[in-house]
C-alpha cells in the first residue's frame, strides 16, 4: 500500500492561551512512500517525526493537508478504519492479558462480516506469533518477558490483523545495545517477508541507515532530504543532513573558494572546478583523509584512537567547527604516524615517549590529502550544498535513479529552518558554560586588561599625534613595552579576520600608517582578547612549538617587518595562550632573539603577544617580558629605522 | 557489639514507652477485656462493682445469637452491605471514568462529588429525614406536611410514601423497604466521594497508550472499559470494595441521622427495626449489658474478618497488580 502525504501541516496551540504562540510541529510535509518498502523518518528529537507517524495512524489529525493510502483519502478516517498496525515506543502491551490474549485482542474487536470464529482467531494469532518467534511464550504475561520479546509481541499484535501499513514509533529505544542490533535485523526480516509498507521512526541514524530502504531526514518539521541511505550519506543536500548522518560525524571546517581552489584556513586543499568564489563550510567525512607527508591540510595531532581494523587520528585545526578533527585511516598505515621518522607524514619535533607523549602530540603536525568525493562543500549563508567536479553529475544520476524507482527525490530548497541559537553560535566558537566564579574572575580580568589598554592607547595616541605628521620615525617613539604590546594587539586583531588581512598589505607598505591605526584597533582588540582567552581555554588550539615559531620568522624576509607580522602573528598569539611554561619559553626565546637582532619585529610581536594575553594571569610575567622587550625594542627600533 | 546493644536497650524501650503505653491502654487492654467480658455469663459492669461474680461460659453468645432483635440487626447490616457496596462502587467507577474523560469542568465536578465526604453524617442524615419526611396522614386522611421527595411524587400524581416516619397506628411491614431504600440511597451517596477519589487517582495513573492502542485496534467503548479500564483499575477497585464492606458492617451513624435514636421509624411500636450490628452493641451497652455487647462485637469482628478474607481471596484471582 502506497502512502502519500500531501502538504501535511500540524500546528499545536500554545498551552498558554494568552500568548498566541503556536508550535509548528510538521510544516508542509510532502512525501510518497512506495508500496512494500521500509521507510525511516529520521531526525533529532522534536523534529516532528513522531507527530507525522501519529497523523498517518490517525491518532492525531493534521491541521491541514491530506493523507492517502493507495488512492483512498484517509485524512478524516478514524484510526480503526485505516487498517494500520502501530507499535508504540514502550509497546503498550496490556499487562493483565497473556501474550496470546494480547495478540487476539485486535481480532476480537472485528465486527460484522469480518468477524472470525474462535479457531480462525487462534490460527491467525499463532501464525503471527510464529512469524516473530514467540510461540513458546503464549501463556505468559508481558511482565514475564524480556524487552526484546515484548517488542516482538507488540509487532505480532500489530501484524495479526494484517494491516495495510505498519507503523513503528522508536521501537528499539528501550532495548540494550546488543538486543537492538538483533531486533532491527528481526524487523527487517519480518518486513521483507510480509511485504507490508512500514514506516519507522527513529533518531538513531545508524539504526535508520542499516535497515531502511529509504530514509527521510527531518528537521523542525521540514523534510531535509529523502533517499536511499547510502545516497543520502554520499550526497547530502545540505549541511544539516551531512552532519546528522555518519558516525563518527563529518568534520566541518570554515573555508573559502577562490579561483576554483578550496581553501581551509590559509591552505589550498583541493581544486574545485566550476564553483564561484564564496565563503563555504567544508565537510570532510572521516574516511576522506589520506595521510601524506606532503599533504595539503595540516592539523595538530592530539591523539590516536586504535579501533582494531581502523585507527582514528584525532587532531585539531583552527578552522574546524568541531572541537577535534577525526579521520579514520586503515590500521595498516599506523606506522606512518607512530613509528617512522622517514616517510612519515607527521612532523616529529618532539620525542614521543612516556609522559611526554601527550605534550609531544600537541606539537605534532599531521598532514592530509583529501579524497575529492568525500569532501562536501556548503554555502556559508544558505548551508546548501555546492557541487563541484564530478559531484553534480553523480547527483543528477542519483535523482534519475530514484525517480526510476518510483521514489520522488525530495529535498528542502528554501532557507533552512534554524533554531534561534543553532548555527550562529557555532560560528563564533562558543565557550562552554562556566560556573559563576570562573565567569566572575574572567570579568575582573577583562576589566583589568581593558583599563590597562585604554590607558596605554591614550598615551600612545598622544605620542602618535605628535609623531604623525612627519614620516614616523620609530626611534622617536619611546620604545616602551606598552607600545609593543599595542602593536601586537593590532596585528592580532587584524590577522584572523580576512577583511583586515586585506587591509594589511596597504598598511604593510610602510610602518607609519599601521602604527597610526593602532589606537582604534586597540579598542577592538580589548574585548577580543577576552574572547580569545576564553576560547583558548575551551578548545585546544593549534599550537606550534615555540622553537618552530621562532624559526619561521627567521626564514621570512627581514625586509618587510609589517608584512611579516600578518603571516606569522597567529602562531605567537596562540603560543601566548599556552600555559606559563610555554610563556617562559617564549620569553626566553625573546631573549635569544633580542641578542640575535636579525628578526626584530617578529620577536617583539611574539613577546608582546604573550604579555598582552596574559595580563592578569601572569602578572609577574609582563614585568620580565617588558624588561627583555624593552631592550629588544631599542635594537628593533634601530633596525626598522635602517630599513626605512 | 552485642554488649553495647544490650546495654543501651533500656533507651530503646524508653523511646517506645509513650506509644506502648497508649496502645496498651487504648487498644490491647480493651480487646482483651472485650474477650473477657464476652466470656463471663451475663456480665454487668454495675453488678461487678457491687461485688457479684460471673460464671465463665458462652451464654452471652448464645443469648445474642438467639435474640430476635440481634437477628434483625444482622439481617439489616448484611442487606445494606450487599446492596450498597456494589452499587456505590459501580457508580463511583462510572463517575470517575466520566470525570477523567472531561477536561472542561472536571475541577468543579470533583469538588461537588467530594462534598459529602467533608460533611457531618448526622447532619446529612437529618437533611435526608427532612427531604423524605411525611407528617400526619393515615389510611384515610391526607398528610399534614410532606418533604420534597413526597412533593415530587405528588407532582407526578403519585401517592406520598411513608419513607421515614412510621404510622401511629402500628408497624406496617410493607414500609420496611421504603425505609431501607432511604438508608441505601443515603449510604451510597455518602460512600461515593472516597471511592471516586481513589478510582480517579488510579485512572490518571493509567498509561494513555493503552487507549491509543485500543483505538487503533478498533475497540468499542464498552469493550475498552471492560477489558482495559476495569482490569487496569482492579487494584483500586479491590481496595474500594474491601474498605466498603468493612465500612458497611460498621454502619450506624446514618441510621441515627435519618431515624433518630430509636433506630427505626418514629411512632411505631416496633421501634428498632432499622437497627444495625453496631447499633445493637450500643443498645446493649446502654442497657448495661456489657457481656452481650462484647459478644456481639466479637461476632461482628468475626463476620468482618471472614468477609475480608473472602474479598482478598477473590481479588487474588481477579486483580492484576
Amino acid at each position: 500500500m502506497k502512502v502519500v502525504l500531501q502538504n501535511i501541516t500540524k500546528i499545536f496551540a500554545s498551552r498558554n492561551k494568552k500568548v498566541k504562540d503556536e508550535v509548528i510541529a510538521v510544516n508542509d510535509f510532502n512525501l510518497e512512500i512506495p508500496d512494500g518498502k521500509l521507510v525511516c523518518l529520521l531526525g533529532p528529537s522534536g523534529c516532528g517525526k513522531s507527530t507525522t507517524l501519529y497523523m498517518i495512524s490517525g491518532l492525531q489529525e493534521p491541521s491541514s493537508g491530506k493523507i492517502f493510502f493507495g488512492d483512498d483519502d484517509v485524512t478524516k478516517l478514524s484510526p480503526e478504519n485505516r487498517g494500520i498496525g502501530l507499535v508504540f515506543q514502550n509497546y503498550a502491551l496490556y499487562p493483565h492479558m497473556t501474550v496470546q490474549q494480547n495478540i487476539l485482542f485486535p481480532l476480537q474487536n472485528l465486527k460484522g462480516e469480518n468477524k472470525l470464529s474462535k479457531e480462525e482467531m487462534l490460527t491467525r494469532a499463532s501464525e503471527a506469533a510464529k512469524l516473530v518467534q514467540i510461540e513458546e511464550f503464549m501463556d505468559r504475561k508481558p511482565s514475564e518477558l524480556s524487552g526484546g520479546q515484548q517488542q516482538r509481541v507488540a509487532i505480532a499484535r500489530a501484524l495479526v490483523k494484517m494491516p495495510r501499513v505498519l507503523l513503528l514509533d522508536e521501537p528499539l529505544s528501550n532495548l540494550d545495545a546488543r538486543l537492538r542490533l538483533q531486533t532491527r535485523e528481526e524487523i527487517r526480516r519480518i518486513q521483507r517477508r510480509t511485504q507490508i509498507t512500514t514506516i519507522f521512526v527513529t533518531h538513531d541514524q545508524e539504526e535508520a541507515m542499516s535497515i531502511s530502504d529509504y530514509i527521510v531526514i527531518m528537521k523542525l518539521g521540514v523534510i531535509m532530504q529523502t533517499g536511499k541511505p547510502q545516497w543520502v550519506y554520499d550526497d547530502p543536500a545540505n549541511l544539516f543532513v551531512a552532519k546528522f548522518l555518519g558516525a563518527p560525524p563529518i568534520n566541518v571546517f570554515t573555508g573559502k573558494v577562490e579561483n576554483g581552489k578550496l581553501y581551509i584556513g590559509e591552505e589550498c586543499v583541493l581544486d574545485v572546478d566550476g564553483v564561484e568564489d564564496q565563503e563555504v563550510y567544508v565537510g570532510i567525512r572521516p574516511e576522506g583523509f589520506i595521510l601524506d607527508k606532503n599533504g595539503k591540510l595540516s592539523t595538530t595531532l592530539t591523539g590516536i584512537d586504535v579501533m582494531g581494523r581502523d585507527i582514528s587520528v584525532v587532531s585539531t585545526c583552527e578552522s574546524s567547527l568541531n572541537p577535534v578533527v577525526r579521520s579514520i585511516i586503515s590500521a595498516d598505515e599506523m606506522g606512518n604516524i607512530a613509528g617512522g621518522s622517514s616517510g612519515s607524514s607527521v612532523d616529529h619535533t618532539a620525542s614521543a615517549d612516556g609522559a611526554e607523549q601527550e605534550k609531544a602530540n600537541e606539537d605534532v603536525t599531521v598532514k592530509f590529502n583529501l579524497k575529492p568525493h568525500k569532501v562536501l562543500i556548503f554555502n556559508k549563508e544558505t548551508e546548501q550544498r555546492v557541487y563541484f567536479g564530478d559531484q553534480l553529475a553523480a547527483h543528477e544520476q542519483m535523482i534519475a535513479e530514484m525517480e526510476a524507482e518510483g521514489q520522488g527525490y525530495v529535498t528542502h530548497n528554501g532557507p533552512l529552518p534554524r533554531e534561534a541559537d543553532d548555527v550562529d553560535k557555532k560560528a563564533t566558537a562558543p565557550a562552554p558554560k562556566k560556573n559563576i566564579f570562573v565567569r566572575a574572575i574572567d570579568g575582573i580580568k577583562g576589566l583589568f586588561s581593558k583599563k590597562k589598554e585604554t590607558a596605554v592607547s591614550a598615551d600612545s595616541k598622544a605620542e602618535m599625534t605628535e609623531n604623525a605628521p612627519p614620516a614616523v620615525d620609530e626611534a622617536h617613539v619611546e620604545p616602551t613595552a606598552e607600545n609593543i604590546e599595542q602593536t601586537a594587539a593590532v596585528v592580532e586583531a587584524m590577522a584572523p579576520s580576512p577583511e583586515s588581512a586585506a587591509n594589511e598589505p596597504a598598511a604593510a607598505t610602510d610602518a607609519a600608517p599601521e602604527v597610526q591605526s593602532a589606537p582604534e584597533a586597540e579598542q577592538q582588540s580589548a574585548p577580543e582578547d577576552e574572547q580569545a582567552a576564553t576560547v583558548s581555554e575551551s578548545e585546544p588550539v593549534a599550537v606550534e612549538e615555540p622553537v618552530a615559531a621562532e624559526e619561521k620568522p627567521a626564514k621570512a624576509p627581514a625586509k618587510k617587518p609589517a608584512a611579516k607580522k600578518t603571516t606569522t602573528t597567529k602562531k605567537p598569539a596562540t603560543t601566548a595562550k599556552k600555559t606559563t611554561t610555554t610563556a617562559k619559553k617564549s620569553t626566553t626565546a625573546k631573549k635569544t632573539t633580542a641578542t640575535a637582532a636579525k628578526k626584530p619585529a617578529a620577536t617583539a610581536k611574539k613577546s608582546t603577544g604573550t604579555t598582552a594575553k596574559k595580563t592578569t594571569t601572569t602578572a609577574k610575567k609582563p614585568a620580565t617580558a617588558k624588561k627583555s622587550t624593552a631592550t629588544t625594542k631599542k635594537s628593533t627600533a634601530a633596525k626598522t629605522d635602517k630599513k626605512d | 557489639m552485642a554488649k553495647t546493644s544490650t546495654k543501651n536497650q533500656w533507651k530503646a524501650w524508653l523511646y517506645l514507652l509513650p506509644t506502648l503505653v497508649l496502645l496498651g491502654v487504648f487498644t490491647v487492654w480493651p480487646i482483651i477485656n472485650t474477650v473477657r467480658m464476652s466470656l463471663l455469663e451475663g456480665y454487668n459492669g454495675l453488678a461487678m462493682i457491687r461485688g457479684e461474680t460471673f460464671e465463665f461460659g458462652f451464654a452471652n453468645f448464645v443469648d445474642v445469637a438467639t435474640y430476635a432483635g440481634f437477628i434483625n440487626c444482622l439481617g439489616n447490616t448484611l442487606l445494606l452491605c450487599v446492596i450498597t457496596v456494589p452499587i456505590s462502587t459501580m457508580l463511583a467507577l462510572l463517575i470517575a471514568v466520566a470525570l477523567n474523560s472531561i477536561k472542561f469542568i472536571r475541577k468543579g465536578m470533583q469538588t461537588i462529588f467530594f462534598l459529602p465526604y467533608v460533611t457531618n453524617s448526622i447532619a446529612i442524615g437529618m437533611v435526608f429525614m427532612a427531604m423524605f419526611s411525611m407528617v400526619g396522614g393515615s389510611a384515610t386522611n391526607a398528610p399534614d406536611s410532606v418533604g420534597i421527595i413526597n412533593n415530587i411524587i405528588k407532582a407526578f400524581g403519585g401517592k406520598p410514601i411513608n419513607w421515614v416516619n412510621g404510622k401511629i397506628s402500628g408497624y406496617d411491614p410493607s414500609e420496611r423497604w421504603a425505609n431501607m431504600a432511604v438508608l441505601i440511597i443515603y449510604i451510597v451517596w455518602n460512600a461515593l466521594p472516597f471511592k471516586i477519589l481513589v478510582l480517579l487517582g488510579g485512572l490518571q495513573g493509567v498509561n494513555k497508550q493503552y487507549y491509543d492502542a485500543a483505538k487503533i485496534d478498533g475497540t468499542s467503548r464498552f469493550r475498552t472499559f471492560w477489558r482495559i479500564t476495569v482490569p487496569l483499575l482492579s487494584p483500586m477497585i479491590a481496595y474500594v470494595v474491601i474498605t466498603g464492606f468493612i465500612g458497611g458492617f460498621k454502619e450506624y451513624s446514618s441510621v441515627v441521622g435519618i431515624f433518630g435514636n430509636n433506630m427505626g421509624p418514629a411512632h411505631t411500636n416496633f421501634r428498632t427495626n432499622m437497627n444495625t450490628m453496631v447499633g445493637y452493641i450500643y443498645d446493649s451497652l446502654k442497657d448495661n449489658n456489657q457481656g452481650q455487647a462484647s459478644a456481639a462485637a466479637l461476632i461482628l469482628f468475626a463476620i468482618i474478618f471472614v468477609v475480608t478474607m473472602i474479598n482478598l481471596y477473590v481479588s487474588k484471582k481477579k486483580v492484576h497488580y
